[in-house]
């Protein structure tokens, strides 16, 4: 087997796992199907056609979320600024939750709803954070390093993100909230006695 | 602290904390009987999470072949690139010629920059337009439309590549023409579409009547029809489908047409590659089938047709390959 070959054979190895992942990701950013998977697809055509050398090693997953993520940020700004100038050309786009396809919609459970208000909820940096561990799979550390920021604001973020989804959890369960409730005014009035 | 209890947390469900910090979440759950119910419900909703982010499915295997054939065209244009290196022109020779393209190109250019000649270009999606005279235009993503910022004389002239659906305000004083790469099409008043290249071209008519020309050749199209530019000849013929509507809706119906005809649209409108073994017997190629697809992915469209015709489909060297279970 020549070089080349196994090249070809890493490369399309590499889109068959992770380009659902990409898009899902590219989702996030860009709000549109259509768009995510042309994000996607430019990109690893870049790559081939720019990076080759990349594809065998160890880092190409990092570099492809990475350039995926910077790829998805570059066609919003262009979106924007072409909606600015065209506007009545454009049509406004329907306004999409975080996981978008009407499909989805439908099946939607109560549980998927609360999760997507969750991620709706969560900052842009602890949304960042959130992505790359908990739908790329990477450790605390592997995230730091990409988004080039230290772990302890990866720990930062990650808290932020739990927090987030504690108090949807929480305002969902409405006992259950109730019971918090009590307990605070509980400890104020202690408080207040003492 | 609180914070620092949902750090600690997040940690935990991710698989990072140290020893230190799991007995510090120990005591905490220990505390209080409503610590532990937060924590239940916190990982509940993790766990709901993980699941949510497997949604929604990406075609992988139609992005594929997107992706292999841009690839293909890339390793193609390399290697006339590497062939161009050698051939080594004078500084000199490299300005004149820059000079002349320069000079030519405004030469060309006049005419269309005195018209007020608008160019649109489809890039992100599909693009709807209205023409002066109030014709709509759905030009499809990656298509270009040119057309003049009035339309003067005795006719309206456009320019389309790529594929685009018409609906043409009715003028009779005004023939509508569209120069359509290697055909022309002319009509009065009537909604088509054109899908269009230098060497083929397809117009399909949705209402009224099209005239399709080649040179001296030309058809006369009406509702339901279709006319085929292919290999230097021109023809007409029945539209099997409304296969015209799928890139502008993502809907397509056959209305009791023949499987094999219906396959060999589907090939048309998705643009992959899909056959019918010889394994299928000729009369069920041949019998007619109802089928619609709304915004289905490849898979579903193959697993709906192998449903109704009893078949079984398979993806094998970038064909999709429809057999005798």
């Amino acid at each position: 087997m020549t070089s080349r070959d196994s090249i070809d054979i890493a490369f399309k190895d590499l889109f068959d796992k992770e380009y659902g992942k990409l898009c899902r990701y590219a989702l996030t950013y860009v709000r549109d199907m259509h768009l995510a998977e042309d994000v996607v697809q430019d990109t690893f055509i870049k790559i081939w056609e720019q990076k080759r050398e990349l594809i065998s090693s160890e880092d190409i997953r990092f570099y492809l979320i990475t350039a995926v993520r910077n790829n998805s940020i570059s066609m919003l700004r262009k979106q924007n600024k072409e909606q600015l100038h065209y506007t009545e050309e454009i049509q406004e786009p329907e306004p999409e939750t975080f996981i978008t396809s009407s499909q989805m919609r439908e099946e939607a459970t109560d549980r998927a709803a609360r999760v997507n208000d969750a991620l709706n909820r969560l900052p842009t940096k602890c949304r960042e954070v959130f992505l790359l561990i908990k739908l790329h799979g990477m450790s605390y550390k592997q995230a730091a390093e990409n988004l080039g920021i230290s772990t302890k604001t990866v720990e930062n973020q990650m808290g932020k993100a739990i927090k987030i989804f504690r108090d949807i959890a929480v305002s969902h369960s409405v006992i259950f909230f109730l019971s918090l409730m009590l307990r605070e005014w509980h400890s104020i009035f202690i408080n207040l006695l003492k | 602290m609180d914070d620092q209890i949902y750090e600690i947390v997040a940690k935990t469900l991710n698989g990072e904390s140290t020893g230190e910090e799991k007995a510090r979440l120990q005591s905490w759950l220990n505390a209080d009987p409503l610590n532990k119910k937060e924590y239940e419900e916190i990982k509940m909703l993790w766990q709901d999470a993980e699941e949510v982010l497997t949604k929604p499915e990406f075609d992988a295997t139609v992005a594929w072949e997107k992706v292999n054939r841009q690839i293909g065209y890339s390793a193609i244009e390399e290697s006339h690139k590497r062939k161009g290196k050698t051939i080594n022109l004078s500084v000199t020779i490299k300005l004149l010629a820059a000079a002349a393209v320069l000079v030519l190109g405004i030469f060309l250019l006049r005419p269309f920059m005195e018209d007020g000649l608008k160019e649109v270009v489809a890039v992100h999606g599909n693009e709807s337009i209205t023409l002066p005279d109030n014709s709509h235009v759905l030009l499809r993503k990656g298509s270009t439309l040119k057309y003049p910022a009035e339309f003067k004389g005795g006719k309206r002239q456009i320019a389309l590549k790529g594929e685009a659906f018409f609906d043409v305000t009715r003028n009779e004083q005004q023939p509508f023409i569209i120069d359509a790469e290697a055909v022309e099409v002319k009509v009065l008043g009537t909604s088509f579409n054109v899908n269009c290249g230098q060497k083929k071209a397809i117009v399909t008519v949705a209402s009224g009547k099209v005239q399709v020309s080649k040179g001296r050749d030309k058809v006369i199209l009406e509702k339901g029809q279709e006319g085929i530019y292919t290999a230097g000849k021109l023809v007409k013929g029945n539209a099997v489908s409304n296969g015209y509507m799928y890139w502008q809706t993502g809907t397509v119906k056959y209305d009791l047409v023949p499987f094999a005809s219906v396959i060999s649209d589907l090939s048309k409108i998705l643009a992959i590659n899909i056959k019918i073994d010889e394994s299928v017997a000729v009369d069920l190629q041949e019998k007619p089938i109802a089928i619609e697809f709304k915004k289905s992915t490849i898979k579903q469209i193959l697993d709906d047709v192998c449903l109704i015709t009893g078949c079984k489909w398979s993806y094998i060297n970038n064909e999709y390959i429809i057999s005798k279970p």
